[in-house]
C-alpha cells in the first residue's frame, strides 16, 4: 500500500493511497465469487454463471461495493502509515480501478492542530455575590398563596383579574367552525398570559352563563400551526366563575403549606434556602461560562473548518428536529439556512476550539474517565428520567450511543477540575454584566 | 432476409455454449428458421468479421407449455453451431 500526503492547508491534508493490483485482484475474485453463488442468469444453472457474464451484468455494482470494503479497509492503516492526527471523518473522494489494476483513492482530512495551551490554573473571574432578597421570596410566597387559594363561585359579580373562570369555546374561521379550536369545561386563569393576553380579556367583565364572541388574529409564526396566521372568531361562554379565596400570611398558612413548617419564618427559610441553591447552580454555569471565555482568548489558534462545518450542521439539525415537533420546517418558521450557518459560525468556532482546549488540559493533568464516572453519569440519567440504572444502559449498549456520551462525561470532569483551580472573587451584584450566550465546550465530532 | 440481424436473432449465452466456445472455438446462435447454412455463415462472417469453417444447425422445437387449462407452445427456432477459424474469435459479452 503506497501512502502519499499532500498539504491543501496548514490544518487540512490529501492523504492518496495506492492499494497494489495483487491485493485489489484477490478481493475481485473473491467478490465474484460471492456473487456467483446468488445470482441465478438464464441459460445458467446457479453457481456457473461464467465470470466473464457475471462482469458485464454487475460489474459497476461490485466494483462500487468492493472499493466501499476497501476504503473501509485499509483507511485506518493508510492513517497509521501517514503519521497524521486525525481528527474528522475524511472526505473520501476519487476513488477508482486504474488499468493496471490496482485502486486509488483520495481522503481529504482534518488534522488536529497543536499548540500550547497558556495559563489555565489559578484563572480570575469576578461574579456577583448570591443574594436572596426579600423581595423574591415575598414573590415566591404570593406566589404558593395563589397555588394554595381554595376556590369560591362567585354569581353576583363579573369576571375579574386573578380569577378562575370555566368556559365552552368554540373557534370559527371564516364562519367554518375549526374541529381543532374546541374546548368544554375548559379553565382559564385570568391574568396568567397561559391562554393568550386577548382570549383572557374577552373574558373580563362577564357573568356566569354570559356569551360573548372575539375575533383574534394570530401572528404568522404562532407556534400553534393551526392558529398561525388565521383570523379566529370564538366564540366563548362562561360556565362558572370561581375567585380565588387568599389565605392570610401566617402561621397557620405555612404549616397548610407542608408540616415540616411550624411557623410562617420556617417557609420563609426553606424558600430562602430553595432560592439560594437555585442560583447557585445558576453561577455554576456562569463560572463555566466565564472561565471557557477567559480561556478561549488567551488561546487563539486554527482550528479545522470541517470541525466547524460539523457542528453548524449539528446545530442546524437540532433545531430542525425541534421545529419538526412542532409541525414546522425550518422554511415555514422564516429560517435560512445561509444566514443561520454565518451566525452559528462564531459561537461554533468556540465550541470546537474549547473542545481541543479542555482536552489538552486532561492531558496536562491527566484527567481521565474513569469507570466510576460513566457509572455516576448512568446514575444521573436514571434518577432523571426515572429508569433503573440496567435499563438506562441498555440505551447506550452501542458504540455510537456511548461515545458522546462518555465525551460529553469526560468535558464535564475537564470543567470541574477547571472549576475549583479558578479563583472566583466575589463582587457586590449588578457591577459586572452576564457573559454572552453559551460559549461552554461542545462535542467533538 | 437483406438484413443480417434477420439471420441471426441472438446469441445463446448458455453453459453449454460458453463450454463449446472455450473447447472447440464454436459458437451457439438463435437463427431464423428459413436461414440455411450458406446464408448463416456469411452473416456470421460480415457481422463479426472472423472466418467460419462449419455450420451446423438444428431445428429445435418449441417447448409445449400449459397456462391454466390451455396447452400451448412457445415457438420454433432454429440453433446455429458456428466453428470459427482458430486464432480467431467472437466476443459477443461486449460485441451483442
Amino acid at each position: 500500500m503506497q501512502v502519499s500526503v499532500e498539504e491543501i492547508s496548514s490544518l487540512t491534508k490529501k492523504l492518496k493511497v495506492v492499494l497494489p493490483e495483487d491485493f485489489v485482484s484477490k478481493r475481485l475474485d473473491k467478490a465474484y465469487r460471492d456473487l456467483q453463488g446468488e445470482v441465478s442468469i438464464k441459460g445458467f444453472r446457479k453457481g456457473k454463471v461464467p465470470r466473464k457474464i457475471l462482469e458485464k451484468n454487475y460489474g459497476p455494482k461490485v466494483q462500487y461495493d468492493l472499493s466501499e470494503k476497501m476504503i473501509q479497509d485499509t483507511y485506518f492503516d493508510a492513517l497509521g502509515k501517514s503519521d497524521l492526527d486525525v481528527v474528522v471523518h475524511p472526505d473520501l473522494k476519487d476513488h477508482k480501478f486504474e488499468d493496471d489494476g490496482s485502486f486509488s483513492y483520495e481522503a481529504e482530512v482534518d488534522v488536529r492542530p497543536s499548540f500550547d495551551i497558556s495559563r489555565f490554573k489559578g484563572l480570575e473571574i469576578e461574579l456577583p455575590e448570591i443574594v436572596v432578597s426579600a423581595e423574591e421570596v415575598d414573590a415566591e410566597l404570593e406566589n404558593l398563596r395563589k397555588e394554595m387559594a381554595p376556590l369560591k363561585n362567585v354569581d353576583d359579580r363579573g369576571v375579574e383579574l386573578d380569577d378562575l373562570v370555566v368556559v365552552d369555546f368554540q373557534g370559527y374561521n371564516n364562519g367554518e367552525p375549526m374541529n381543532q379550536v374546541v374546548g368544554t369545561d375548559y379553565s382559564v386563569d385570568i391574568g396568567s398570559g397561559n391562554n393568550g393576553k386577548e382570549f383572557e380579556e374577552a373574558c373580563l367583565g362577564l357573568h356566569k352563563g354570559d356569551e360573548t364572541t372575539r375575533k383574534i388574529t394570530f401572528p404568522a409564526d404562532f407556534p400553534n400551526p393551526v392558529l398561525a396566521g388565521k383570523e379566529v372568531e370564538f366564540k366563548i361562554s362562561v360556565k362558572d366563575v370561581k375567585q380565588r379565596v387568599l389565605a392570610d400570611l401566617d402561621d397557620d398558612f405555612a404549616k397548610d403549606v407542608g408540616e415540616e413548617f411550624a411557623t410562617l419564618d420556617d417557609l420563609k427559610k426553606h424558600i430562602t434556602d430553595k432560592q439560594y441553591k437555585e442560583k447557585e447552580e445558576a453561577r455554576y454555569g456562569d463560572i463555566t461560562d466565564r472561565v471557557m471565555l477567559q480561556l478561549l482568548e488567551a488561546n487563539e489558534f486554527e482550528v479545522p473548518a470541517r470541525l466547524i462545518q460539523y457542528e453548524i450542521n449539528h446545530y442546524i439539525s437540532e433545531i430542525e428536529e425541534n421545529l419538526k415537533k412542532r409541525g414546522l420546517t425550518l422554511e415555514s418558521a422564516g429560517m435560512n439556512l445561509d444566514t443561520m450557518t454565518e451566525n452559528y459560525r462564531e459561537t461554533a468556532e468556540k465550541r470546537v476550539r474549547g473542545d481541543f482546549i479542555l482536552k489538552k488540559i486532561a492531558e496536562i493533568e491527566n484527567i481521565k474517565l474513569e469507570d466510576e464516572d460513566i457509572s455516576k453519569g448512568f446514575a444521573r440519567i436514571s434518577e432523571k428520567y426515572g429508569m433503573p440504572v440496567a435499563e438506562v444502559k441498555k440505551y447506550f449498549q452501542s458504540r455510537e450511543d456511548l461515545l458522546p456520551f462518555m465525551n460529553e462525561l469526560h468535558t464535564e470532569k475537564i470543567l470541574e477540575f477547571m472549576r475549583d483551580q479558578t479563583v472566583i472573587k466575589n463582587v457586590v451584584a449588578e457591577e459586572i454584566e452576564t457573559p454572552d450566550e453559551e460559549t461552554g465546550a461542545g462535542e467533538e465530532a | 432476409m437483406n438484413n443480417l440481424y434477420d439471420v441471426i436473432k441472438k446469441a445463446c449465452l448458455t453453459e453449454k455454449g460458453m463450454a463449446l466456445q472455450e473447447e472447440m472455438n464454436q459458437v451457439v446462435f438463435k437463427v431464423d428458421p428459413r436461414a440455411n447454412k450458406i446464408e448463416i455463415k456469411n452473416a456470421v462472417e460480415k457481422m463479426f468479421n472472423v472466418e467460419v469453417l462449419k455450420v451446423r444447425t438444428a431445428n429445435m422445437h418449441g417447448k409445449k407449455k400449459r397456462l391454466g387449462r390451455f396447452m400451448g407452445r412457445r415457438s420454433d427456432w432454429k440453433k446455429a453451431v458456428v466453428t470459427v477459424q482458430e486464432g480467431q474469435s467472437i466476443s459477443f459479452i461486449e460485441d451483442l
